[in-house]
């Protein structure tokens, strides 16, 4: 589930500062290294993380590799978040109404 | 960048046949009556039930069969009967919340519900100062422990 490992890619707040900045445009993993506390070894399997989950794109120019936000996993996570509301909002609708507006309910367990 | 955050914020509204009271009390305090806990529980087949501390700064958080308690978020807006908003974050660290925001206004006789649901893609230095905070806090204990408790795995 493409949602899934995009949700997981973005619990950890290191890769989710890597794909914050990289929502202001495209950067080089010298460039993510050098405004964040860790390697660039590091940015670099951070970036690899958030490409599998499809959040980010790889782009080569000349000898430097230029990352960027795919706009394809974004969508697939918002997709299943509009899922869960849906279903979600039909269940509350269905509960809301079928109780209809009346305060003292039957119990029946 | 604020239009692209307008872009990727969740926006459902659903209109429900019942009085604005009545939808804002299903909601929060019968949420276990309908809330779809399969695929969307930290707990599963065993969740129970869903509590709303209702207050500002209360928990709003899962109970599963066997009395454990799954943390959902905090309440950060506790207007009864017309909002609620609370951050989102379960079986997550807080440094990863996202936040939901849920209007009940009268239609009518009847109630239009409005769901807003932002979160990780908000951007500026605005969530990226406050990330720095949680950092340093209690969400960076949690989320440098989950880092250590998966690299021993």
């Amino acid at each position: 589930m493409a949602y899934a490992e995009a949700i997981a890619a973005l619990a950890d707040p290191t890769r989710r500062s890597v794909f914050e900045t990289l929502r202001a445009g495209p950067r080089s993993v010298g460039d993510l290294a050098a405004g964040l506390p860790v390697s660039r070894p590091a940015v670099s399997q951070h970036l690899r993380v958030l490409k599998d989950a499809g959040l980010v794109r790889e782009r080569r120019e000349g000898t430097r590799n230029f990352y960027s936000v795919d706009g394809d996993g974004l969508a697939d996570l918002r997709e299943y978040f509009e899922g869960f509301w849906d279903e979600a909002l039909a269940a509350f609708k269905a509960a809301a109404e079928s109780e209809g507006g009346d305060e003292d309910e039957p119990d029946d367990g | 960048m604020s239009q692209m955050t307008d872009e990727l914020a969740v926006r459902k509204s659903i209109v429900v046949n019942c009085s604005v009271e009545h939808a804002f009390r299903v909601y929060t305090e019968r949420m276990s009556d309908w809330y779809p806990f399969e695929g969307h529980s930290l707990f599963d087949d065993s969740a129970q039930r869903v509590v709303f501390e209702g207050r500002v700064g209360g928990r709003v958080y899962e109970v599963s069969k066997s009395g454990e308690e799954g943390l959902w978020g905090t309440l950060i807006v506790w207007e009864p009967p017309h909002a609620f908003a609370m951050t989102w974050h379960p079986g997550r660290g807080e440094e990863t919340a996202q936040e939901l925001e849920i209007r009940f206004s009268a239609e009518g006789d009847a109630t239009r519900v409005d769901v807003v649901h932002t979160g990780w893609e908000r951007i500026g230095p605005d969530a990226r100062e406050r990330m720095a905070d949680y950092e340093q806090g209690w969400g960076g204990v949690l989320a440098r422990f989950a880092e250590a408790a998966g690299k021993r795995s």
